[in-house]
């Protein structure tokens, strides 16, 4: 009785901090959006691909990390971002922050039972113009400004099962739905056409939902006393957009890719490792599907080391350093590759232990980021807070 | 675990707190909008937006408006005279006795009285110099809501012509020389006889026609008092003041202006409206070089239209019935055209207080182009759900608003009614 109440307590917790995610990027305006990472932050921190790290976590990019875990766990993120961007010298700036990641997990007697819900695309921009037209193509002007607004994204929602194989290896895998809703109006306003009254602005638009499903496997362990390798694989079905009653607009349906994940640890030292991966998705499912642009497969990776011997306040803490580099899969009609890059700093604190169980642990991560599509730049900062609370 | 708990929560609340401030990516970036509409503007003709204009009149009455007019061969044309019936001369009055004490003394005797008449006196409704102005006794009852130039009562089962036209034989109470230059009012002084008469028509109640006799002017009464004198019975060196309100006023005119075939116009007491039946084709054939930006015709949905506006142009009005102050133009939907001239009608498509439109547009400066917004009306016609409604009604936002009335180019002259639309022509926006 008294954990399944502490259970609806986090649940309650993770719920309440289900707020919609802010804007990240401009490079939401293409194609399908803007990947996430749906990551805790000590994987931001240690190059950003998830996979092949020691240590029981909730993962939606690892279906086996969840089997290390020992004792009910709950853990979610927060992420606020800064950025400055440059497209063709015209300078904007905006902020934003989103929770990202969220996931619940059990052990029970057959293994790690968890529920997550994860960002996987970001479709949140706008874009405004202003400009002169000629109405009736004999030199009555007017002007009119233009406005673009997407407003929505994708989430993933999965349940998983994560488990210690006899040897060592841990094994996991989850399947859920991929699920979003997108607004997209376009308003054109008439600021002067001179016509006696006021026009009221032109507007069209409408909203969809996504539907998808969407299934991941992995496996992790160690190979000796040194390496921990592990990988993992996320099969999306094709995403299906629907409009709802007052939409004009069709429906779509999207290919969403294959994802790879390779990783591994070297564990140097029993406080210093060191880990670096690999991902891949096969965007390229989706180019056909665009009306706007074009998507290709892309490939990242990162890495990063950690040091786990530091304190900070009187708590044990690790340090770590890392970069990632990544292809972003949705281009324009500019036909230039757009790519980001990190490089990452975070410190995690292990605030409230009991015997050998961690109940309670903080994981901050600082990234300093920059993406760009030929001259369009944008550079951000982002500060990433991971909570986990263990043991109700 | 509660401080596990403890520290988990203040951790999330402080980091919320830190970056609160939202603000969506924006860019300036106009090809980033996946759809390229485009915003047109057609001009249609009387002929290619509308069938015909009908005006009706009759809505309102004189009696209505603060202000009754008064006309002595206005512009060689106009004759106006008002009409006011005041209440029963008073039965009685307060009068203190020889022991100071006041009582109502029933036999009182009328020594004489005064009629008070106060003009308007603002620019365009004052006589350029003096005028004499003429009262006399009305010889019969007179329903203010139906007289006119001929007719005294012109009710259902009712009609009683005057015994002359213009509300004669009056027989005649005094003249006075009213100056604009030297106040705003006029008095005109009776004798006991005047007072007498005029109380005679107790069944009609007394009524009194005022008249100007200088010609060529055209000014306006504000407002008429009777005064009485009484000397009282139980205190004869005294004499008291008792009043006999107006009840009821109108003005009558002649000669009745009848609307031009073909013309538009609104305004006057009673007012007049105009009906336009609107026929505005579904394909729009653009100009060529329209047509190089959208595909022609252009199909007219209530989704594209952004904009319509119907162009009128001011016409000298009859010089007697031009207006001397601001006609507001107001434009709404005939609800039941089948009942016209009765029909309902729907809210204004202007928004009070209508379009202004200046005197001089009815006059010196004729031939000014006002412009209606029609949106609403013009987008209800496509509109597969609901009814349509294809005529649409010029009237003034309050009726009568003047015996001035305001006059428009009607259709087959230049200067003709005119649309104006302004259409946004558009792919539907798709997800991606």
């Amino acid at each position: 009785m008294n954990a399944s109440r502490t259970l609806g307590a986090a649940l309650a917790v993770t719920l309440l901090a289900s707020t919609p995610a802010s804007a990240q990027s401009l490079f939401a305006s293409r194609g399908l959006g803007l990947p996430l990472f749906a990551t805790d932050s000590r994987v931001l921190a240690l190059g950003g691909i998830g996979v092949g790290l020691p240590g029981g976590e909730l993962s939606l990019v690892d279906p086996s990390a969840p089997a290390g875990l020992n004792v009910p766990s709950v853990a979610f993120s927060v992420q606020s971002t800064w950025a400055d961007a440059d497209e063709g010298g015209a300078a904007s700036d905006f902020s934003g922050t989103r929770f990202p990641f969220l996931s619940l997990g059990y052990p029970t007697s057959i293994g790690t039972v968890t529920v997550a819900i994860g960002s996987v695309l970001d479709q949140r921009w706008i874009t405004s113009s202003s400009r002169q037209i000629d109405l009736d193509g004999a030199g009555g002007l007017g002007v009119v400004t233009d406005r673009f607004e997407s407003d929505g994204g994708i989430s993933a929602v999965r349940l998983g099962l994560a488990r210690t194989l006899p040897g060592g290896v841990s094994v996991g895998a989850q399947v859920g739905r991929v699920i979003g809703d997108v607004s997209r109006i376009f308003d054109r306003s008439f600021d002067s056409l001179n016509v006696g009254t006021p026009v009221p602005d032109f507007t069209l638009g409408g909203r969809w939902s996504y539907r998808g499903w969407t299934a991941a496997v992995g496996a992790s362990g160690m190979i000796g006393s040194v390496l921990m390798v592990g990988g993992s694989y996320t099969w999306s079905s094709e995403l299906d957009a629907l409009p709802d009653e007052n939409t004009d607009g069709a429906e779509g349906s999207f290919g969403l890719p294959g994802e790879l994940r390779v990783g591994a640890t070297a564990v140097l030292s029993p406080q210093l490792s060191i880990s670096g991966g690999v991902h891949t998705a096969s965007w390229s499912a989706a180019d056909d599907d665009l009306s706007v642009g074009g998507a290709r497969d892309v490939f990242s990776w990162g890495g990063g080391v950690e040091w786990s011997g530091a304190s900070v306040l009187g708590k044990p803490s690790a340090v770590r350093l890392g970069y990632r580099a990544s292809e972003l899969p949705f281009t324009l009609e500019d036909a230039t590759d757009p790519t980001e890059t990190a490089f990452t700093g975070g410190l995690g604190m292990d605030l409230l232990t009991g015997g050998d169980v961690v109940l309670a642990r903080l994981d901050l991560t600082l990234e300093r980021g920059l993406r760009a599509a030929g001259s369009f730049e944008e550079r951000f900062w982002r500060f990433s807070t991971s909570v986990r609370v263990s043991g109700f | 675990l509660k401080r596990a708990w403890l520290v988990a929560g203040l951790v999330s609340a402080s980091w919320g707190l830190l970056a609160c401030e939202e603000t969506t990516p924006t860019s300036g970036n106009g090809t980033l909008i996946p759809l390229e509409p485009q915003t047109v503007a057609l001009d249609l003709s009387f002929e290619e937006f509308a069938e015909a204009v009908t005006v009706y009149g009759g809505y309102g009455t004189p009696s209505e408006l603060f202000e009754a007019v008064l006309a002595q061969d206005y512009e060689g044309v106009l004759d106006a005279r008002v009409l006011v019936r005041y209440a029963q001369f008073p039965w009685a009055a307060s009068v203190r006795d020889s022991t100071g004490t006041t009582r109502a003394d029933s036999a009182y005797t009328f020594v004489g009285g005064r009629l008070v008449a106060r003009f308007d006196t603002t620019e365009a409704n004052r006589p350029e110099g003096a005028v004499v102005v003429r009262a006399g006794v009305l010889p019969q009852e007179f329903d203010a809501r139906t007289a006119s130039w001929a007719v005294a009562v012109d009710t259902l089962a009712d009609r009683q012509p005057w015994g002359e036209a213009g509300a004669g034989p009056a027989v005649s109470l005094g003249e006075a020389e009213w100056d604009p230059a030297s106040g705003d009012s006029v008095v005109l002084e009776l004798d006991s006889a005047m007072v007498a008469m005029l109380g005679d028509t107790l069944q009609a109640g007394p009524g009194v026609r005022y008249e100007v006799l200088t010609a060529g002017v055209r000014m306006n009464l504000l407002s008429s008092d009777l005064r009485l004198y009484a000397r009282p019975n139980i205190h004869q060196d005294t004499i008291v003041t008792l009043n006999a309100p107006p009840l009821a006023q109108t003005f009558i005119y002649d000669p009745f202006p009848e609307p031009a075939q073909d013309g538009i116009r609104v305004g006057g007491a009673p007012s007049w409206r105009t009906v336009m039946t609107f026929d505005v084709p579904t394909q729009l054939p653009g100009t060529p070089a329209i047509c190089q930006r959208v595909q022609c015709p252009i199909t007219l949905t209530p989704g594209r239209l952004n904009n319509a506006t119907l162009t009128l142009t001011t016409a000298p009005s009859e010089a007697a019935f031009q207006p001397a102050d601001s006609v507001f133009l107001d434009a709404r939907a005939v609800l039941a055209p089948e009942l016209l001239p009765k029909s309902p009608l729907g809210t204004s498509l202007v928004g009070a207080p209508g379009v202004p439109i200046g005197p001089d547009g009815f006059g010196d400066v004729a031939g000014q182009t006002v412009t209606i917004p029609v949106t609403t009306f013009v987008r209800a016609l496509f509109d597969e759900s609901g009814e349509k409604v294809p005529d649409l009604v010029l009237l003034t936002p309050l009726e009568p608003l003047s015996i001035g009335f305001g006059t428009f180019v009607g259709p087959g002259q230049p200067g003709a009614p005119r649309l104006r639309l302004i259409l946004t022509v558009s792919d539907t926006v798709e997800i991606s």
